[in-house]
């Protein structure tokens, strides 16, 4: 193997080479003197290289641990091709065809790339130093950032919801990720959880609050909180919303109705401030400034023959009776001796005679054939103990009791102390009546019939539970005055009370009834009753209690609370049976 | 006759920190801050729960939008030498206390109610900014005085050029010793890291690497020289490549801890900058959309 060895240098200006023609099996490269081609680095091995012919190839071999680069790769052995560029420490050596007229089988030319000192400044600068070698820009990096945060969480959102679609259903292409599922602040209640991905639906316009109206799309046939047009208008309801006091996106745990005070007692805490006028007392807080219980309460104008409701006061206990028109003593039936029955003495209780509706928050109307018929009987003739006259229709009472009565004077037999002998005597079905006798017969029908009416009206049936008025008609004697409808009291303002669950305490525990000696009595409780177990929100001794967990928003009675406060009327006077 | 030194020089003024400037005004100022918002947010009792929408939870919401542009614009100021509105210094401290109680006064506009939402990594993008920021400070303080000690008298440049000077040397001594050794120095040189990428300038390179290859150079030398002639000729050269070796590992360190230190000194700034824009981004997205969906 041949090769011509073309040394390269530069002197002054100019390059330089020298040849040198090696013919030799192996060509051996490295920094030792003994190597046929020397390269003087400290940074190459003493022998670090060999060249070595095989059949028509000749192979450039690394030694073990020496590090050779030919063509930019690191290599073991390479097979030497024209144009290859070898790279052994600061030398480059290049495989060039033979020159014309060498016998060489090709030239390699050798030549120093730098010098010593250019290396090491070449090494030292290509260490990375400092966080600047890394080329890594600060700037570059915030724009990245900037539009990785800015694109899903407003540009295509804004865009799928606005621009592609302005029709509210805002099309998912990654379900809740890119979309304006991003922007809800927290769930919906449960109620809208239907809603889903449809936020159009309530927020219809950009930038523009959520209306009442697309509320009431929905909620059709609410009530505002003021019917009355006049207070209706007054800038604080016009100027309500609806998400005043019905925050969403709050939880599907969080009610939808506001719970704290805040929003009633802003306006009812000096009621006076905003509606000059107006007849609703200051109410600030229940446990300490809320206005005693009112009911509504019945007043019976005898003149029209019919019961008006007032609103009635604790606070003007003169004014707290209903005119129910009915004799009830609950003190007498309430006797822990009990009462007189047909089947011996009996205890009562409340329960006896007021039982729970369906819904449990109140009570079924009490009825006298349920709850007052088995004690107080309504038969007129004492042989006759089971013949029972019909209880509320007194024009029929008094046709029955006068049917009864003649039929016994034409049928005679009656048993009737006082009674003539026609009336007295015994006959057969063959024993005709003349009409004397008949007459006189009817005449004692009439007489004993109208004394039974007068006793029953008057004495021992109607006139215990009822006033009897005598109407001076003979054929109907007397007239029962009205008994009020039931509930015979009313508490409008509160009435979300619910009896189901005050369960737990017994009935007295609120209402004085045993001491009750008149139907008059609404029996309401005093507010400080319910104090003793409910306070306010946010405190922690009693029952945390909302203003809403009692009053009603959407309630249509608001109207009249401008109206002055109903004048005082004198109760009914109403007797106590026995 | 000797002068006395001027220790009690009144115009010798001992380094302050901007931490302190003005006898803590901005931490004063932050505390205010702080103070006033927390009134604010447990004074008010608005209808339904606290939360940004109230009249006080946007009134802490720009507040809170207000201080993160007045700290981006530390960015800008800091570049404006020019500027006559109050010094770095100044703002630096502004910037320090101003960012910690922002992370306080953005909770209490939200009044601390998270989810999975824009408004939310809003948030944790701004915790993120305060923690790089906390950092940087952190390290701002202590760095200095640690370059200091560790580089002695000495540049990082001079420091490189000893090494490369020590490199030669030893390779030329190990020449002498046996062309195994300088081999194997050979190898050990060229795999002895300085500097690096990201990774390695701020955590080092993998330091048990290094010391194996100077380790296992070091003992094979050592079962090199016991058998050889003119051993103790040898063994002299040995011992003075030994001293080498020693001293070129002991610098190696000191500049990779030189690097390391800058590094950590500069790195927390690829993450705050960036991170803020992030932020600004979120910001923009959060007061969008809360408008846009009202």
């Amino acid at each position: 193997m041949r090769i011509l060895i073309r040394s390269w240098s530069q002197q002054g200006a100019e390059r330089a080479s020298v040849d040198r023609l090696i013919d030799a099996h192996i060509i051996r490269i490295g920094r030792g003197t003994d190597q046929d081609l020397e390269l003087s680095d400290l940074r190459i091995a003493l022998a670090q290289a060999e060249i070595v012919r095989r059949d028509a190839n000749a192979f450039l071999t690394a030694k073990p641990g020496a590090p050779v680069i030919v063509n930019g790769e690191n290599i073991k052995e390479h097979k030497l091709r024209g144009g290859d560029v070898c790279e052994i420490g600061r030398f480059r050596l290049q495989v060039n065809p033979p020159p014309d007229g060498s016998d060489a089988d090709f030239q390699l030319d050798v030549e120093e790339l730098i010098s010593q000192r250019e290396e090491r400044a070449e090494r030292v600068g290509r260490l990375r130093t400092s966080l600047t070698d890394l080329h890594l820009s600060r700037r570059t990096l915030a724009w990245v950032l900037f539009l990785i945060v800015i694109l899903p969480a407003l540009a295509l959102p804004a865009w799928l919801r606005f621009g592609l679609d302005a029709g509210g259903n805002t099309p998912m292409l990654v379900p809740t990720l890119v979309s304006d599922q991003v922007w809800k602040p927290g769930d919906l209640s449960t109620a809208h959880t239907y809603f889903k991905n449809d936020c159009g639906k309530c927020h219809q316009k950009a930038f523009v609050k959520v209306t009442n109206e697309s509320c009431v799309a929905c909620h059709q046939n609410i009530h505002s909180h003021a019917g009355d047009p006049h207070l209706a208008s007054l800038p604080v309801f016009a100027a309500a919303r609806c998400s005043d006091c019905h925050a969403e996106h709050k939880g599907a745990r969080t009610p939808l109705i506001d719970h704290s005070n805040a929003a009633c007692t802003r306006c009812h805490a000096q009621p006076q401030k905003n509606f000059p006028g107006t007849r609703l007392e200051p109410a600030a807080s229940f446990s300490q400034q809320h206005p005693v219980f009112s009911a509504k309460v019945a007043r019976y104008s005898s003149a029209a023959g019919r019961f008006e409701w007032i609103e009635a006061s604790q606070q003007h206990a003169e004014t707290l009776h209903s005119d129910t028109n009915l004799k009830f003593p609950h003190d007498f039936h309430l006797s822990p001796k009990g009462v007189k029955s047909p089947g011996g003495n009996k205890v009562l209780g409340c329960a006896d005679c007021h039982v729970p509706d369906v819904s449990g928050a109140s009570f079924k109307p009490v009825s006298m054939q349920q709850h007052c018929a088995e004690c107080h009987r309504l038969d007129f003739d004492p042989d006759q103990p089971d013949r029972l006259l019909p209880h509320g229709q007194p024009a029929q009472i008094v046709a029955s009791i006068r049917d009864f009565y003649a039929r016994e004077a034409l049928a005679g037999g009656a048993k009737i102390v006082g009674a003539p002998p026609v009336v007295r005597d015994r006959r057969g079905a063959d024993q005709p009546l003349g009409t004397p006798q008949a007459r006189a017969a009817l005449q004692w029908a009439d007489r004993r019939s109208s004394m039974v009416i007068d006793e029953v009206f008057n004495t021992r049936t109607c006139s215990l539970c009822h006033t009897v008025q005598a109407t001076g008609d003979a054929a109907l004697p007397f007239s029962i005055m009205p008994v009020a409808p039931q509930p015979l009291h009313r508490m409008e303002h509160a009435v979300a009370f619910n009896h189901a669950s005050h369960s737990s305490e017994p009935c007295a525990s609120c209402h004085a009834a045993a001491a009750s000696k008149s139907s008059t009595d609404p029996l309401l409780p005093e507010i400080n009753r319910c104090r003793d177990c409910h306070g306010d929100p946010g405190g922690t001794a009693r029952i945390q209690t909302a203003c809403v967990d009692c009053h009603g928003y959407h309630r249509p009675e608001a109207k009249d609370l401008a109206a002055p406060p109903a004048p005082p009327v004198q109760a009914m006077a109403m007797g106590t049976p026995r | 006759m000797r002068q006395p030194l001027p220790i009690a020089n009144p115009a010798f003024k001992r380094h302050e920190s901007f931490l302190v400037h003005q006898r803590f005004l901005y931490l004063k100022v932050s505390l205010a801050l702080c103070a006033a918002a927390l009134f604010a947010y447990f004074y008010d009792d608005p209808a339904g729960a606290r939360s940004g929408n109230s009249l006080t939870g946007y009134s802490l919401g720009v507040l809170s939008a207000l201080l993160i542009l007045q700290l981006a614009w530390m960015g800008i100021r800091k570049r404006r030498y020019r500027s006559r509105l109050g010094t770095v210094r100044g703002w630096a401290s502004a910037h320090v206390y101003l960012g910690l109680s922002l992370a306080l006064i953005a909770g209490l506009h939200c009044a601390f109610q998270f989810g999975w939402n824009v408004h939310s990594l809003a948030y944790i993008l701004l915790l993120l900014v305060i923690a790089s920021g906390v950092y940087g400070t952190v390290v701002y303080g202590g760095t200095p005085a640690q370059i200091t000690a560790n580089r002695g008298l000495l540049t990082r440049e001079a420091m490189i050029i000893e090494l490369e000077q020590l490199n030669e040397q030893s390779l030329r001594v190990a020449d002498a010793v046996n062309p195994e050794v300088h081999r194997r120095l050979l190898h050990s040189i060229s795999h002895a890291h300085i500097g690096g990428g990201l990774r390695t300038q701020v955590f080092g390179p993998e330091a048990a690497r290094f010391e194996e290859e100077a380790v296992s150079t070091v003992q094979f030398m050592a079962s090199q020289i016991a058998g050889m002639e003119h051993a103790a000729q040898k063994a002299e050269q040995a011992r003075g490549l030994m001293d080498l070796l020693a001293q070129r590992q002991d610098l190696a360190e000191r500049i990779n801890r030189d690097i390391r230190l800058h590094a950590r000194m500069q790195v927390w700034l690829y993450l705050h900058v960036p991170l803020t824009c992030a932020l600004l981004a979120a910001v923009i997205a959060h007061i969008t959309s809360v408008f846009l969906y009202r």
